[in-house]
């Protein structure tokens, strides 16, 4: 038996906020009331100031497995998501091979149940080896598991294909993600095409690469009635176009990165791998926009992109070095600085942080309500921590914050009844 | 100062400073005084990960003349074709005992990256688009001694400037020198965010950017350009952004004009003006020699 003492409460889905204290008794919650007395045999957990909220919900992460398990694995990835909050994590299928058959989605969901820290689920590839030829078995792979489609790392350049995909992975109950980047307009652009790009005579990469796809992908959506979902939308004028879209009625649904909302390309400055990453870092109007627009629900809720690099691949130069950088562990504090901003509210961030993604693929929200199994995050809004070697989780350590303080720390993690982290 | 990897680094007083050791070396030279000790017993390894002829030969005679050991390796050589990292590289050249890197390479901030993780004294011979800092003291030096100073002139640089390193670091010297500075060339070939150069004025017009110049810099038109879209032809460009006999009027009397070289003769200028009375650009050959035997000088005092 497990008593969480003096939380302050957050559960938009049950309308809950104020101080309660939770009981969970063989891992379900038993008693959610202000005040439960403590009892012999009952571990009490000290909520004091402290936020106890349903846990996050991550449809973007690259755990690297299969085929590149030296950058991350399952195992490394579900320790890097619980010490972030996270209980469900979608993972990309840009792995070697692509996630674009059966058995490789059966993988996953395997070995994320063998790892048992967290959800480990699976998005499944739009087209056969990402390629954007061939359309995957997607029926199949839904069947499977597959939570939902991507090509992910690489767009869906021909539009026919595109439309021909949002239709049938609609028609199914699924729906498509794009990572919406015109290749011939970004050619070998490594930041974003600003002033600080003109200044230090970086290859540029304009934001309209972005914003046409946007653009793309949300008349597809309008034409075809079927749902579209826009990866990390980065960009003042892609977050407009998402606004017009929904606006029009169209089934567009968009996340943002916890980097893109926090970062601007103000890191290039010494021209540090470190800071590559797709889409780029862009300005601070920019991330202005996003933020207003993450508050407002013309971004519906946020992902990480977690994406591991090794340190020698971030080693090479700038053109030569893989974009992305990781954010499990970033995402709670990032967006915390956006209350602490009073862009949003603590209920926005339960909801972008965990409801909304886990309606968005069908998942039943984790919820603080008596009869639920345990899947919550405890947390400290006020607590320091430095993001350095010791504290990231993941097996590789790329990300610009590294030697930062940041504010906002998960002190538990509970899944599936249990405690999968303990700060 | 340890390494010269940017403009950004120098100050008034350093430009000054290497200036003047470049004088002293090049009076010492046309007197004929053509050997010097002040790099002897010092290694100066030259890593080429692009193509060069001029400038590393320019430093490697300015290393030579300055008694130093001087070794050439380029790209396809090395050990990046075997998958090595320029970290890599680069720690191994240091372990060798290099006391200068003289570095060209195909991605912006290479040179930066080099300088901060060796102890050797490192200088950019060219990184990507971003700068080529000795081209633009040896441009600013030429300048000088023709026009006898730089503050209040009117200088443009005519070209690719999307792509040129050499333009970054011009401008950033010519500014900080008290020059007044005008880009000019196709729209394709302009940053969009032109502003963060640091020039006075951008235009896409020739004729404006000739219009009252002391100097005009042409910058060298990479040919294979030509298969992007970032002009239609170089008939077109000869023809728009060349300088003729015809516009050489619109400049000042004594105007001068300069390129980095090598010209494609009758793209940026028509033939005759190449060598023609104007032209600083062998002054700019001779010039390159001294300034980075003065770099070489500085950077060790």
């Amino acid at each position: 038996m497990i008593l969480i003492k003096n939380g302050y409460v957050i559960d938009p889905e049950n309308s809950l906020e104020g101080k309660y204290d939770i009981l969970i008794e063989k891992g379900v919650i038993t008693r959610v009331e202000p005040n439960i007395q403590p009892f012999a045999g009952c571990e009490v957990i000290d909520a004091t100031e402290k936020i106890v909220c349903p846990s996050f919900v991550d449809l973007h992460v690259h755990f690297r497995d299969p085929g590149q398990t030296y950058k991350e694995d399952i195992e490394s990835g579900s320790r890097a998501a619980v010490a972030g909050g996270y209980t469900t994590v979608v993972c990309m299928p840009n792995t070697q091979p692509a996630l674009d058959d059966v058995p490789l989605i059966r993988y996953v969901i395997e070995k994320g149940k063998e790892v048992g820290l967290c959800r480990v689920l699976p998005a499944a590839a739009i087209t056969k080896g990402r390629k954007g030829k061939e359309l995957t078995e997607m029926a199949l792979l839904k069947d499977a598991g597959a939570v939902y489609f991507t090509d992910d790392g690489a767009p869906v350049m021909d539009s026919f294909i595109m439309r021909k995909a949002m239709e049938y992975a609609g028609s199914i109950g699924s729906f498509v993600a794009d990572h919406c980047e015109d290749l011939n307009l970004s050619q070998n652009g490594v930041a974003h095409e600003g002033e600080i790009a003109a200044a230090l005579g970086l290859p540029p990469l304009p934001p309209e690469a972005e914003d046409t796809m946007v653009a793309r992908d949300c008349v597809l959506s309008l034409q075809t009635g079927m749902p579209v979902h826009i990866c990390h939308i980065s960009s003042k004028l892609s977050v407009e176009i998402v606004a017009w879209a929904k606006a029009m009625g169209a089934k567009v649904t968009a996340e943002v990165t916890p980097h893109h909302l926090y970062l601007t390309d103000e890191e290039f400055l010494d021209f540090s791998c470190i800071a590559k990453v797709s889409p780029p870092l862009r300005t601070h109007e920019d991330i202005e926009a996003t933020r207003w627009a993450l508050a407002s629900g013309v971004i519906d809720f946020v992902a990480t992109d977690h994406a591991p690099h090794a340190h020698h691949e971030k080693m090479q130069d700038l053109q030569a070095c893989p974009p992305g950088m990781i954010g499990l562990q970033f995402a709670l504090p990032i967006v915390l600085d956006l209350v602490k901003k009073d862009y949003m509210d603590l209920t926005r961030l339960v909801e972008v942080m965990s409801t909304n993604p886990a309606k968005k693929i069908g998942l039943k929200p984790p919820q603080i309500k008596v009869g639920e199994v345990a899947e919550l995050t405890i947390f400290d809004p006020f607590e320091k921590w430095e993001v350095n070697e010791e504290t990231i989780l993941s097996k590789s350590k790329n990300t610009p914050l590294l030697g930062r303080k940041l504010t906002g720390k998960v002190k538990y993690t509970f899944y599936n009844g249990k405690i999968v982290y303990k700060d | 100062m340890k390494d010269l990897f940017s403009v950004n680094q120098l100050t008034k007083d350093d430009v000054g400073k290497i200036f003047e050791i470049a004088k002293i070396y090049k009076e010492k030279f046309n007197a004929g005084e053509k050997k010097f000790n002040d790099l002897r017993g010092y290694s100066v390894l030259l890593v080429f990960f692009e193509n060069s002829t001029r400038t590393r030969t320019s430093f490697e005679l300015a290393g030579k003349i300055l008694g130093a050991d001087t070794i050439n390796i380029t790209a396809s050589s090395s050990s990046v074709k075997k998958g090595e990292t320029l970290y890599d590289t680069v720690k191994t050249l240091e372990a060798l005992r290099s006391d200068f890197i003289v570095i060209r390479h195909s991605m912006s901030g290479a040179a930066k990256v080099v300088a901060d993780s060796v102890e050797s004294h490192v200088i950019n011979a060219g990184d990507g688009t971003n700068e080529h800092p000795t081209q633009a003291l040896l441009d600013a030096f030429t300048i000088l001694e023709k026009k006898g100073k730089i503050e209040g002139l009117k200088i443009a640089i005519v070209g690719d400037i999307l792509h040129s390193r050499v333009a970054r670091s011009d401008v950033k010297l010519f500014k900080k020198l008290g020059a007044e500075v005008t880009l000019c060339g196709p729209i394709t070939m302009l940053p969009r965010h032109f502003e963060a150069l640091g020039a006075d004025f951008v235009t896409t017009n020739l004729e404006e950017a000739l219009k009252d110049k002391d100097v005009v810099i042409f910058l060298r038109i990479q040919l294979e350009r030509q298969d992007k879209p970032f002009f239609s032809s170089l008939r077109e460009y000869s023809i728009k952004y060349g300088l003729s006999q015809e516009k050489i009027n619109l400049l000042k009397e004594d105007a001068v004009i300069m390129h980095p070289g090598p010209v494609n003769r009758g793209v940026e200028l028509q033939s005759e003006l190449v060598y023609g009375s104007r032209s600083l650009i062998l002054n700019q050959v001779e010039n390159g020699l001294f300034i980075r035997m003065a770099v070489y000088k500085y950077l060790l005092s």
